[in-house]
């Protein structure tokens, strides 16, 4: 009964030590890249000025409606994965009622070689979180890239699984989530997107003016040591990159140097 | 006793099933309609310890099953039918050099021929086939045909008989018996592993992979389960197959009944082919390492979700948009390298954001008042929500392909258009059919833009 007053064991000091190492995810650093968006001010917005390729990442549209731009936003970071790093990108999707199907010439359009897509057809959620998982565990991908428009087993568990397998491989892993989606995952970084609206004034003489650039509203809901917030951000499809679409309006910007961040873009 | 109505087609069924279990013998078996079951037991025989043992173990099986065999086992399939059928004991053993003493008692009808021809050999004293064989066979065959004399050669060894079998037989195979019937799948998982270390180990020496691996479990019931894996390459890995078949026995789990126990389990590699070596490099990493590893996740995935739902994009000479792509199984073989960005620039010159990242493989209809007679829509509506549509671009024209002489009657002219809701969603519409000649064309969604 006297254990209670004893030094704590070395062994639980380890195994603390341990754990907080894990949490940082400093144990398995080799496998890790780090991510530019293309453009050092939407670099700027993530901690380390740049993404961890072995991070989860949820893509949220904000609402029904803005789905086809939410997987817009997911396919244009896909590209961005496919650019920096070799080997081939897994898409899985359910056997979707909905069927929003991937266009391969449209891919190509947007930046995306078809050749390095392999699409998985699946016939239940769980059937899909397992190949994700797999997928995940290859080190020879470049990432995955899961649409789950309906969800009932992907939970908290389910995305802590991806999360730390993603950062055992160093492979990334992008969660494409419903406009409904709560509950709390384990997502390193959580965007919720929505379309604008081309952003010149529309001339008055025309009738109906024409298209503008694709600029998605991407609102950070979650990312470590990032502040959440919303930028207008905009993709080049000749540059495969992202770009700010306009100055931060009003916004506070963010600190120079981030305390946690060994990692550090120069120019 | 019971009766019960003679139903021909079930019986069949019933004997292909038992043709099947038998399989456990020899992969080479044939059902042999309305009674009978052929092995072909050469090299098979010494597994059990000999042709009496074998002979034996079949005997005590089938018994338990409520049959009552009887067995010939002799060098040609014709002597050993009529040693089965004929043959003054339960079990017959030819030996090959006695296949024509041992048949020349026997009477003409275990040569498998006619009912007519036996009645007008019986007629002119022809009873047995020691007779038959010592007449001259010119007149024979022109008296009672060339099929009398074809037997006759086939049971005495002279002329060739094959069988086909069954199923399939594998190139290699090996098998597990276990003395005391197995109640539980992780308990055949163990198993798994050593068989499929030496079949992997034959293959290896034989300097060949396979692309199909069947294991069958046999219950002691005489029920067969058969468990298929593919691998979309030549594989003779044995971690790999392991785990394709571990994966496979685990995903049938709860749903396979399990009975009394396995008693037998047997694995066939199928389709092999000469595998080229896999160098190994210098500092003692295998080359393509995860390469392979990649083809392994593949066969995984192939494997649960089925070859067909793995598919890979490859362009199709078409300018309709849904007929521009397809979507091929990954493990398709013979597939060109190809060239997207030529294709693409071919399908829609210079503009490069003519295209859109999502499509509907098959357009909807939607209600949409739009300028007459080629401006684009200024409102529609699709499943059931309302679209205000403020900026456009188009039309793009796309003119059915005349050259495929599609007989379906809405293959019509499409005026593609990109258009822009007050939401900022960008959509891909088309006019299917021109104001001129259609009464009225319709509208359809067809694409989404980022």
């Amino acid at each position: 009964m006297s254990r209670k007053k004893t030094m704590p064991s070395p062994v639980v000091e380890k195994l603390k030590k341990q754990i907080s190492a894990i949490e940082k995810g400093s144990l398995v650093e080799k496998n890790n890249i780090f991510l530019s968006t293309g453009s050092h001010e939407v670099d700027r917005i993530f901690p380390a000025n740049s993404i961890e390729s072995s991070s989860l990442i949820e893509v949220l549209p904000e609402s029904y409606r803005q789905r086809s731009a939410a997987m817009g936003a997911a396919l244009a970071l896909s590209a961005r994965l496919l650019h920096q790093k070799p080997g081939p990108l897994i898409w899985c999707q359910l056997r979707d009622p909905e069927r929003l199907h991937l266009h391969a010439p449209g891919l190509m359009a947007f930046g995306i070689d078809p050749q390095r897509i392999v699409k998985l057809t699946i016939k239940n959620e769980q059937d899909l979180l397992w190949a994700m998982e797999e997928a995940l565990d290859c080190p020879y991908l470049c990432g995955v890239v899961g649409v789950l428009w309906k969800e009932k087993l992907y939970n908290f568990t389910a995305s802590r699984r991806l999360s730390l397998r993603a950062r055992e491989s160093g492979v990334s892993a992008l969660m494409l989530r419903s406009h409904r989606a709560n509950g709390t995952t384990a997502a390193d970084i959580r965007l919720s997107v929505s379309a604008k609206i081309s952003s010149e004034m529309p001339p008055r003489k025309v009738f109906l003016p024409r298209i503008g650039k694709t600029i998605w509203n991407l609102e950070l809901k979650k990312c470590r040591g990032a502040r959440s917030g919303s930028w207008q951000i905009g993709w080049n499809h000749e540059t495969v990159s992202f770009d700010l679409a306009s100055q931060l309006a009003g916004r506070a910007p963010l600190p120079e140097s981030t305390a946690s961040s060994p990692h550090r873009y120069t120019g | 006793m019971k009766t019960f109505e003679y139903d021909p087609a079930e019986d069949q069924a019933d004997l292909d099933k038992l043709t099947l279990w038998t399989i456990r013998y020899s992969p080479w078996v044939a059902a042999d309609p309305p009674d009978g079951i052929i092995i072909d037991i050469s090299g098979c025989a010494h597994l059990l310890g000999g042709e009496e043992l074998l002979s034996k173990d079949i005997h005590i099986r089938l018994s338990r099953f409520g049959f009552n065999a009887r067995i010939g086992i002799a060098d040609t399939i014709g002597a050993a039918w009529a040693m089965s059928r004929f043959g003054n004991a339960r079990t017959k053993i030819i030996k090959y050099d006695k296949t024509e003493t041992a048949l020349e008692r026997l009477p003409i009808a275990a040569l498998r021929i006619e009912q007519k021809t036996i009645k007008r050999l019986t007629r002119v004293g022809l009873k047995t086939i020691g007779i038959l064989n010592h007449k001259p066979r010119a007149p024979l065959a022109a008296r009672y045909g060339k099929g009398l004399v074809d037997r006759l050669d086939q049971v005495m060894g002279r002329k060739p008989e094959s069988l086909s079998p069954i199923a399939e037989p594998p190139d290699y195979r090996t098998h597990q018996k276990f003395v005391e019937p197995i109640l539980t799948l992780e308990q055949i998982t163990l198993s798994l592993d050593q068989l499929t270390i030496s079949m992997a180990d034959m293959l290896e020496c034989a300097g060949l992979g396979a692309r199909q691996f069947i294991l069958c479990l046999y219950r002691v019931d005489g029920n067969v389960k058969w468990i298929k894996v593919r691998t979309s390459t030549l594989s003779n890995e044995a971690s790999h197959i392991i785990r394709l078949l571990t994966e496979k026995l685990a995903a049938l789990g709860e749903s396979y009944d399990i009975g009394f126990g396995i008693e037998q389990i047997i694995l066939g590699a199928y389709h092999t082919e000469i595998m080229s070596h896999h160098q190994i490099g210098l500092g003692g990493k295998k080359e393509n390492g995860s390469a392979r590893e990649f083809q392994a996740l593949i066969d995984r995935y192939g494997n649960r979700l089925g070859f067909n739902n793995v598919g890979k994009f490859l362009p199709r000479e078409s300018h309709i948009p849904e007929r521009s792509e397809q979507l091929i199984s990954i493990s398709e073989k013979g597939v060109k390298p190809h060239n997207w960005k030529n294709f693409l620039d071919n399908l829609q010159g210079g503009s490069h954001l003519g295209r859109p990242i999502l499509l509907l493989p098959i357009p909807e209809p939607i209600t949409a008042i739009a300028e007459v007679p080629d401006g684009p829509p200024v409102h529609f509506e699709w499943r059931r929500l309302k679209y205000r549509i403020i900026r456009a671009e188009g039309p793009e024209r796309l003119a059915p392909e005349w050259w495929h002489l599609m007989p379906e009657a809405d293959e019509l002219t499409r005026d593609y258009f990109r258009v822009e809701d007050t939401e900022g969603g960008r959509f891909w519409l088309f006019r299917q059919g021109l104001y001129e000649y259609e009464k009225t064309p319709t509208w359809f969604m067809h694409g989404f833009f980022a």
